[in-house]
């Protein structure tokens, strides 16, 4: 392994190199050709000059391989969902934003033993720093996909409890597509008390399509890019989110998730 | 002063913003097996950056010929 990555180094940093002595000889026969007066000599110099200045610029991203990607995130939440089942939380997950967490930006997610009344913040709140919550039984932990919430937020420039739905509708769709490049397409839509979306992405791995047979829950976590969603909707609203139906096709590599806002309300 | 007029010049942006456009539009996202890590926005920036450049050479070609007519 440790061979592997000197030898992706050296052809990375050799990679470097040639741009950098690109760039050099180009300037170098561009001096020349000024001096001399030639102007074949020129014009090779400065090609080279363009292209290494383009290479010094476009390189500098560390890019895994996405089968490797894939298979890490896929197996930690197999197995996560896995220890859920057999621990006998089989409630459905619920995203809960941060007024019921002493810090502001906190997002966890709350898996209750069978699904029932949502907890008040307040009975969150006492019990934030525990695992296992009492009264009733669920299990509250940071979901998998906190942290590329965070991402979006760094993206965005701006926390995701200073925007409202329709800004970050507008927005989010963009960082996703263009600045992450996670989806190819993502489409949010807004309805009464839930959220559509529509995604076109062939290298998010669907839950769907890896779970092994023995998966328990229909009410299982998601994939991290749904999941972050759903911090993301949860931090927006100040409200409480589910994950109520999710549809992958793999034909058409689309993938079709409706969040549903809970009104703390009525539910309690 | 370089031995190279304008039309020389906006002759190898016209090459070079051609190249960037296939490389950033074939390149793959997916394919892991690299030995130059590529910075996708980067090299559409870069490429969107050549093309004005290239369209600006053509704007200077028109107002040329509009004003030699």
């Amino acid at each position: 392994m440790k061979a592997h990555n000197d030898f992706q180094r050296t052809r990375i940093d050799s990679a470097r190199l040639l741009a950098i002595l690109m760039l050099a000889g180009g300037l170098f026969i561009l001096v020349f050709s000024t001096v001399y007066a030639l102007s074949i000599p020129a014009l090779i110099g400065l090609g080279l000059t363009f292209w290494g200045a383009i290479l010094n610029y476009i390189q500098s991203d560390d890019y895994v391989r996405k089968p490797l990607l894939d298979r890490i995130s896929m197996q930690t939440l197999i197995t996560l969902n896995r220890f859920l089942y057999e621990l006998d939380f089989q409630g459905t997950a619920v995203y809960l934003p941060p007024k019921y967490f002493p810090d502001p930006d906190a997002v966890k997610v709350y898996i209750p033993q069978r699904n029932g009344k949502l907890p008040t913040p307040e009975h969150i709140e006492e019990q934030d720093d525990q695992l296992f919550i009492q009264n009733p039984k669920g299990i509250l932990f940071t979901p998998p996909g906190a942290e590329i919430m965070k991402l979006f937020e760094e993206s965005l420039g701006t926390s995701f409890t200073q925007i409202d739905l329709s800004t970050l509708t507008r927005r989010l769709p963009r960082v996703i597509e263009d600045v992450l490049e996670l989806a190819e397409t993502v489409e949010i839509k807004l309805h009464n008390s839930s959220i559509h979306v529509q995604m076109t992405a062939p290298s998010l791995p669907t839950l769907d399509s890896k779970v092994d047979s023995g998966q328990p829950s229909p009410n299982a976590l998601g994939p991290h890019l749904i999941g972050a969603l759903a911090c993301a909707f949860a931090k927006t609203t100040g409200r409480p989110i589910v994950i109520h139906q999710q549809h992958a096709d793999p034909a058409s590599t689309t993938i079709e998730v409706d969040f549903r806002v809970i009104d703390e309300d009525s539910e309690r | 002063m370089i031995p190279l007029n304008f039309w020389d010049v906006s002759l190898l942006i016209t090459m070079t913003t051609i190249m960037l456009l296939i490389t950033t539009e074939l390149l793959s996202p997916r394919y892991g097996k690299i030995s130059i890590r590529i910075n996708r926005r980067r090299l559409k920036t870069a490429t969107l950056a050549f093309s004005l450049f290239f369209l600006g050479t053509v704007a200077l070609r028109v107002v040329e010929l509009i004003f030699n007519t």
